[in-house]
């Protein structure tokens, strides 16, 4: 499904990444771990097509198409979705309202009829049940006044609605309690099936404890230092990231 | 008193007997500034009330009056001196009177090397080069005919050239006294500040005045900031409650150097402030503080403007008031972010607590922005205490009044908290507990 | 990428830019005393107005054009303007609809107003003011059950003369500013409207203004008077061609709301801003205020401006009856090289009187915007309260937003708050979306329309689904 192959980027003429190739299969969940300032939230963001992250070597294909001439909603549209590390806010715009538009544009693009407000509705809520985010959230402004649980579950309820091909995770379990974790973990495994692929981003193996991962890759200084299975997570807990970056 | 029909004439005439006897008349370049400023005054004429700059500040009485510029030290109130200095502060000490040099009364020994600090009218002679090449250098009389009017009579002041990487030690406070054996005079100190690369410092200008003098100050505070320089500058306001007090602070800000500005209104029967700075290099920091106590007759009108001209200068302006009696406060804050000055951010607030029924309160806070990546914000509230407050503290045993002082405190404190230098903020804490 | 996106979204063509022709009955272009006594002869009028025209003309001729505002516009030469233009089928006036020229109808259709439609369906009375004269004014018999008059100004002017009298001028003084004195001298027509006492009226009235003659001027003006207790809801619309030269629209709107009666004014302008150089447009100098004369009265105005070469108004309230209240609701967008200096005035003189401002501001291209307002709180304003809030969105490194907000207390017991900011859409807004399969384009819409939220909600229904289609965006609420 994603295969990322010798990926270089840079960010305002400096080298991120240098070297990566990934391989994520249908219905397989890889977890990327490393250090603060690895390069971990610049493959998230060169994967959804964000500004300013240059591909300067390697490439990137996804269902066989690159990537990498994609507009960020084509990307979105095409499946992929990115959990974000920091929610943005946008005064004004409710959240029903964006939720709705999101999941018509990717109706459209599906060839599917757009969803009516009732039958909106009775989907929204069936999930937001399941990620015990209340009503009212519905009716604020996106991600305004949200605390940081509520922003999180907020973009798992995105990816709920949205059902993607990939789901990138970025950090969404920093700043998380463990009721809150487990919650959106609980969503998360719901929509594991055999075509959907994971790509959780994370600092710390807690979140493995709850999404059990098929690969762990560690990243430092912008490339893949080792690959393993969930073990490696485990391992990598005990003796740190220096050790694995030494090695 | 004398009154006149016509202020501009008046000064003129002035002007035209002062300026054979004005220091550096043989300096061809300084007789031109003051041409052009003679000009400049003539065809603006005095401020009135049409003039969107002078909308809610009145000042005919002023020009109503005739006023003989300062041309000698005179005798020196040692008393008013006494109170005007700071206690527990270390400092170097400039006095001025009537606008004049007083060496005798100021302590300038032990500056640090690459140091200057003198007269103006001394470094017209001794430091003839650094004097033409900062004074008046962009400073523009349109909209303000009292810049105009201080550089025709231009006559003495404070120097202060810091060199490349050198750093004031102690605090430099310039002490302008306003006192004499007559009455009406109008005084015009001139300060040029110029802060070499990397070069930090902090001044303090106070003005004092005996209690029921009348007297016309016209002041003007040029400052130049080279690249890293770092200046505090602080503006504490005593004049005498006759006193006609109309002051210009102007700074010229080049990349990453900082200015910190305070200015402590507190009495006086007319007080302008004209407060500006201009963002000329990239990476400027400029902080703009001020705290107005308006009282009786009162009328305080603070003028400022942050002109940013180049990316990424980061700029404040916060001014509080506490105004009552028949008091009279204004306040117009402008800031300016150009085209080419992206990433600017900029915020700046007024708040006025309004306590009696004749007090009157006319804020502008205004923002003119031509980038689009700026983050700007503004804001103004008039208001009085808030009940809620009051009957808190009251239901603690408090009395109406003490609760009342209490909060007035708390709605100034915040300026005064801010203060860098300690022995000021306890001098203000001191000298407005008695007034609020 | 982003930019680029937004100049694809505000410069959309002016869709209403077309002419209609239609014989019209027009005179010469220039002013004199001898076109002011024409007007008022074509207008059969009672000698009281010509009196007051010829007051305000004289009074006119020794003033000079405002110079304080932030906008910049070459001189406009007041001879060279047309002060009067009408269809021609004006001789016979049209009784009902179905005598209105078909052009006409279709003109209104073009601009989404289907008058049959808005009278069979949408129940919203309508009183169409094509350049200088009112054409047909739908609803009449249901409006006039209720007892609420509703009719062109000229037809007040005959029929209601002793309210003509009495209110023309009462809110804005014939000497009150240089444009609103010419429109003293030369006005020919606009709506007026008087709800009796107690009368909550029935339906949103509405005005659809459009300047069509080519060197026309237009002067129209509205006089709204809301007797004791009772409440109408107002809409004004306006639209012009295509024209490379300036048309100037000089209105005045006054509006006066007794005891206990409340006003609800909504604009949304959209004339012609001129093309992407700053050519052509129209001169938009109108004084709009309202006065609360009686206790408990309310005006609020909603405004959405989006065209105009040049807008300059200030829609008002005059607060005089204690615990009256006035709000102001506004969004204004300039473009291409679009200026607008326009904000609000509340004048607080009754005890306990309360004003609301929000004002939002988007500026792109080289447009300029500017928020100006007044907030005065007199000496007898007893516990007066103002919130304003301004906030400004600029889309374009070389467009501009200015904010002066005059604030002016001679009371200790008011409270006045200002707060404004300046902001842009930020990238990581754009991405969040756009990472969601929401377009570009759509996405900035979505953001500008929750920008101008708190202003598009105070917008009767109809009204919203205009702003909507102006503003590109789709109005919220539409779920749930």
């Amino acid at each position: 499904m994603l295969t990322i192959e010798n990926l270089h980027v840079t960010v305002e003429d400096k080298a991120i990444l240098r070297g990566i190739n990934l391989q994520i299969n249908p219905g397989e969940v890889h977890a990327i771990m490393g250090p603060n300032g690895s390069g971990k939230s610049t493959l998230a963001n060169i994967l959804t097509g964000r500004d300013g992250y240059n591909i300067t070597a390697g490439k990137i294909m996804f269902d066989g198409k690159p990537l990498a001439d994609m507009a960020p909603e084509d990307r979105a549209r095409a499946g992929i979705f990115l959990a974000l590390q920091y929610p943005v806010e946008i005064p004004g715009v409710t959240n029903i309202y964006f939720l709705k538009t999101a999941v018509n544009e990717i109706r459209k693009t599906q060839g599917l009829a757009e969803l009516d407000a009732m039958d909106f509705m009775t989907l929204v809520k069936a999930k937001m049940q399941q990620l015990k985010i209340k009503d009212e959230m519905l009716y604020r402004a996106i991600n305004e006044g949200f605390s940081g649980g509520e922003k999180k579950r907020n973009e798992i309820l995105q990816m709920m609605l949205l059902e993607p091909k990939l789901a990138i995770m970025d950090e969404t379990d920093s700043g998380l309690d463990i009721d809150a974790l487990q919650i959106i973990s609980e969503g998360v495994n719901a929509l594991r099936d055999s075509k959907r692929s994971f790509l959780l981003i994370t600092h710390y193996q807690r979140l493995l404890n709850y999404i059990v991962p098929d690969h762990v890759h560690v990243l430092a200084h912008g490339k893949i230092v080792k690959s393993g299975g969930r073990e490696l997570a485990e391992y990598l807990e005990k003796v740190g990231y220096e050790q694995i970056e030494a090695a | 008193m004398t009154t006149i029909s016509d202020p501009v004439t008046q000064y003129q005439q002035v002007y035209d007997q002062a300026r054979t006897s004005l220091p550096g008349k043989d300096l061809n370049w300084l007789t031109k500034l003051r041409d052009q400023a003679y000009e400049s005054f003539a065809t603006q004429g005095f401020p009135h009330r049409k003039v969107e700059n002078w909308k809610y500040t009145n000042v005919n009485n002023l020009g109503q009056q005739a006023f003989t510029p300062a041309i000698a030290i005179g005798t020196v109130n040692t008393e008013l001196l006494a109170t005007a200095q700071i206690p527990d502060l270390d400092c170097y000490q400039i006095v001025l009177v009537n606008g004049l040099f007083a060496e005798q009364y100021s302590q300038l020994s032990g500056l640090p090397a690459g140091i200057i600090i003198t007269s103006l009218s001394n470094a017209l002679t001794d430091h003839t080069e650094i004097v033409r090449t900062h004074l008046n250098k962009q400073l523009t009389y349109q909209g303000q005919p009292f810049a105009a009017l201080n550089t025709m009579f231009l006559r003495d002041g404070v120097f202060c050239y810091f060199d490349n990487n050198s750093v004031l030690d102690k605090p430099l406070h310039i002490i302008h006294l306003a006192t004499g054996d007559r009455q009406n005079v109008m005084s015009f100190p001139r300060h040029l500040i110029v802060a070499g690369e990397h070069s930090q410092a902090t001044l303090i200008e106070s003005y004092h005045g005996d209690k029921d003098q009348l007297y016309f100050n016209d002041c003007l505070t040029e400052i130049h900031l080279h690249d890293h320089s770092q200046l505090t500058h602080y503006s504490l306001i005593e004049a005498s409650q006759a006193a006609y007090h109309i002051a210009a602070l102007h700074a010229w800000q080049q990349q990453h150097s900082r200015l910190q500005a305070y200015n402590f209104a507190l009495s006086g029967k007319l007080i302008r402030n004209d407060t500006r700075a201009y963002l000329i290099g990239t990476h400027t920091q400029c902080h703009f503080n001020g705290f107005y106590r308006v009282r009786s007759d009162q009328h305080i009108d603070n003028h400022l403007l942050t002109d940013h001209q180049q990316p990424h200068g980061t700029s404040t302006q916060t001014y509080k008031g506490i105004l009552d009696g028949n008091g009279h406060g204004v306040f117009n804050g402008t800031v300016i972010v150009a085209e080419d000055a992206q990433k600017s951010k900029t915020q700046q607030l007024n708040k006025n607590l309004l306590l009696s029924p004749t007090a009157q309160i006319n804020t502008k806070p205004e923002l003119q922005i031509f980038a689009d990546d700026v983050q700007c914000t503004h804001g103004a509230t008039v208001g009085q205490l808030d009940d809620k407050a009051l009957f808190y503290l009251r239901s603690r045993g408090i009395s109406e009044a003490m609760a009342r002082r209490i909060l007035n405190y708390a709605f100034m404190s915040d300026i005064i908290d801010n203060v860098e230098l300690e022995p000021i903020k306890i001098k203000l804490k001191r000298d407005l507990k008695g007034s609020i | 990428m982003s930019s680029k996106t937004i100049d694809k979204i505000v410069n959309r063509e002016y869709e209403h830019g077309f002419v209609t022709d239609i014989e019209t009955d027009t005179v010469a272009p220039g002013l004199s005393e001898d076109v002011i006594r024409m007007i008022s002869a074509k207008k059969n009028e009672p000698e009281f107005m010509l009196e007051w025209r010829l007051r305000a003309f004289r009074h006119w001729l020794t003033m000079t054009e405002p110079q304080w505002s932030s906008v910049t516009h070459p001189p406009i030469d007041y001879q060279k303007i047309s002060y009067y233009s009408a269809p021609k089928s004006d001789k016979d006036r049209p009784k009902s609809l179905d005598e209105v020229d078909p052009k006409l109808i279709e003109t209104y259709n073009k601009l989404g107003i289907p008058l049959y439609e808005q009278q069979k369906l949408a129940g919203v009375a309508v009183d169409a003011v094509f350049d200088s004269v009112s054409v047909a004014t739908t609803f009449k018999e249901k409006l006039a059950e209720a007892g609420v008059i509703f009719c062109s100004f000229s037809e007040a002017v005959q029929n209601h003369p002793e309210l003509v009298k009495k209110y023309l001028g009462s809110v804005v003084p014939y000497r009150d500013n240089f444009f609103a004195t010419l429109n003293s001298a030369v006005f020919t027509d606009g709506s007026f409207c008087y709800i009796p006492k107690g009368v909550r009226c029935p339906l949103e009235l509405s005005t659809y203004f459009r300047i069509n003659a080519a060197n026309t001027g237009q002067f129209e003006r509205t006089l709204i008077i809301a007797e004791e207790g009772s409440y109408v809801s107002y809409l004004e619309g306006c639209t012009a061609p295509m024209r490379d030269e300036n048309q100037l629209h000089a209105a005045v709107v006054e509006l006066v709301a007794l005891k206990d009666a409340e006003i609800k004014y909504s604009t949304v302008q959209n004339w012609y801003p001129g093309d992407e150089h700053g050519k052509g447009g129209i001169y938009n100098f109108v004084t709009k205020r309202g006065a609360c004369r009686d206790a408990n009265a309310k005006i609020s105005w909603t405004q959405i401006e989006t065209g105009s070469a040049i807008t300059w108004k200030y829609p008002s309230v005059i607060l005089q009856g204690d615990n009256s209240v006035g709000e102001f609701y506004s969004v204004a967008l300039t473009n291409n090289r679009q200026q607008a200096d326009t904000g609000t005035k509340m004048i607080h003189l009754g005890k306990n009187t309360r004003s609301t401002i929000i004002s939002k501001g988007i500026s792109a291209g080289k447009g300029h915007n500017a928020y100006r307002g007044l907030v005065r709180v007199g000496p007898a304003a007893t516990n007066a309260r103002n919130y304003t809030q301004c906030d400004s969105l600029l889309l374009s490194d070389h467009c501009s937003a200015h904010t002066f907000p005059y604030i002016e207390v001679k009371n200790p017991t008011a409270k006045v708050e200002h707060e404004a900011s300046t902001s842009k859409i930020s990238d990581d807004q754009l991405f969040y979306c756009r990472q969601r399969g929401i377009s570009a384009e759509d996405a900035v819409s979505m953001i500008v329309n929750g920008f101008c939220k708190q202003v598009f909600r105070e917008l009767p229904m109809e009204f919203a689904v205009e702003a909507q289609k102006l503003m590109e965006v789709s109005l919220e609420g539409a779920v749930g």
